[in-house]
């Protein structure tokens, strides 16, 4: 498209806005681009007004026009806030009770296996070992007494 | 009231973690074998030692030959004396049943000595807690007939 610099002045001038309102009708008078772009300004602006629709609410869409605000003024329903409170109170209760046994209690022990709390033994110069086996069939604890070449019996 | 009902699960988990009941008796499962190196490519045991079959297979013998094999009722806080052979005796003392079900358990394995002056000798003394099914062995220390005396105790469930 061929420009003139007066364009964005017929522009102006097109909007009532303040300019040099008898410069500008005097170059659009003689500036054949300028009256062409005034001549699709208006154009434009009867096509715009023509398009423009009101919108409007006929008699027969009102009582579904009321009935979706009627359902929005409607009370929300209820919220359940202080029993989700309480229960994730109570849950953070429990991991901090659960965590503190955890702490003193220490370590839970193997309870599946057999345990030798002590052994001896009477022989003289024999020493005690207590060994775990592994098996297949469960853990086997064994007290080994070893004892020194001599017969000591 | 969080705090209250936090603080009894507390004293809860704590008083049971320690707690042991005690009930009349328990049943003392024990096999005795003699246990011998012969240079067997397979191992052997006599009829009836299928149970223990696995109890030792860490031991360094081939050839296991029953000794003796019983199941005693032994009271709690009682001694029961269960005879192995002339030389030896296993003697029990069941003291307490721990919550989780394992049996605090005094034994020992007195062996008298050949020569009659000399006073019976303790080869092996012990305190533990075995749990009902599994398997507690006593090797080393005691002499049988050329072998070793193995002996193999367990709780009954």
């Amino acid at each position: 498209m061929v420009k003139c610099r007066w364009m964005p002045s017929v522009e102006r001038w097109f909007d009532d806005e303040q300019c040099r309102q008898e410069s500008v009708a005097q170059h659009v008078a003689q500036c054949a681009i300028c009256g062409e772009y005034l001549a699709a300004l208006h154009k434009l602006r009867h096509g715009a007004e023509a398009a423009a629709f009101p919108e409007r609410i006929e008699d027969t869409q009102f009582p579904a026009f009321m009935d979706g605000i009627r359902r929005r003024l409607e009370p929300a329903g209820r919220r359940h806030g202080g029993l989700w409170a309480f229960a994730s109170v109570s849950a953070a209760a429990m991991i901090a009770a659960v965590s503190m046994f955890l702490v003193f209690a220490g370590r839970p022990r193997d309870v599946t296996a057999t345990v030798v709390e002590e052994a001896t033994t009477e022989i003289e110069g024999a020493t005690v070992t207590v060994e775990e086996w592994y098996s297949s069939d469960g853990d086997t604890a064994t007290i080994w007494v070893h004892v020194p070449e001599k017969e000591v019996w | 009231m969080n705090l209250l009902s936090t603080g009894i699960l507390i004293v809860a988990l704590a008083a049971g973690e320690g707690n042991a009941i005690k009930p009349e008796a328990v049943t003392v499962s024990m096999v005795a074998v003699r246990a011998t190196i012969e240079g067997r490519e397979e191992k052997h045991f006599d009829a009836g030692l299928e149970a223990i079959r696995k109890a030792v297979a860490d031991l360094p013998y081939d050839t296991y030959r029953k000794v003796k094999s019983s199941k005693t009722p032994a009271p709690f806080d009682q001694e029961t004396k269960i005879g192995i052979n002339k030389e030896y005796s296993l003697y029990v003392t069941p003291l307490a049943k721990k919550s989780d079900g394992r049996i605090r358990m005094k034994a020992r394995i007195e062996m008298q000595p050949k020569d009659e002056k000399k006073k019976a000798i303790n080869t092996h003394v012990t305190t533990a807690l075995l749990k009902p099914g599994k398997k507690l062995k006593f090797c080393g220390g005691m002499k049988a007939d050329g072998g070793e005396l193995v002996v193999i105790i367990s709780i009954e469930d």
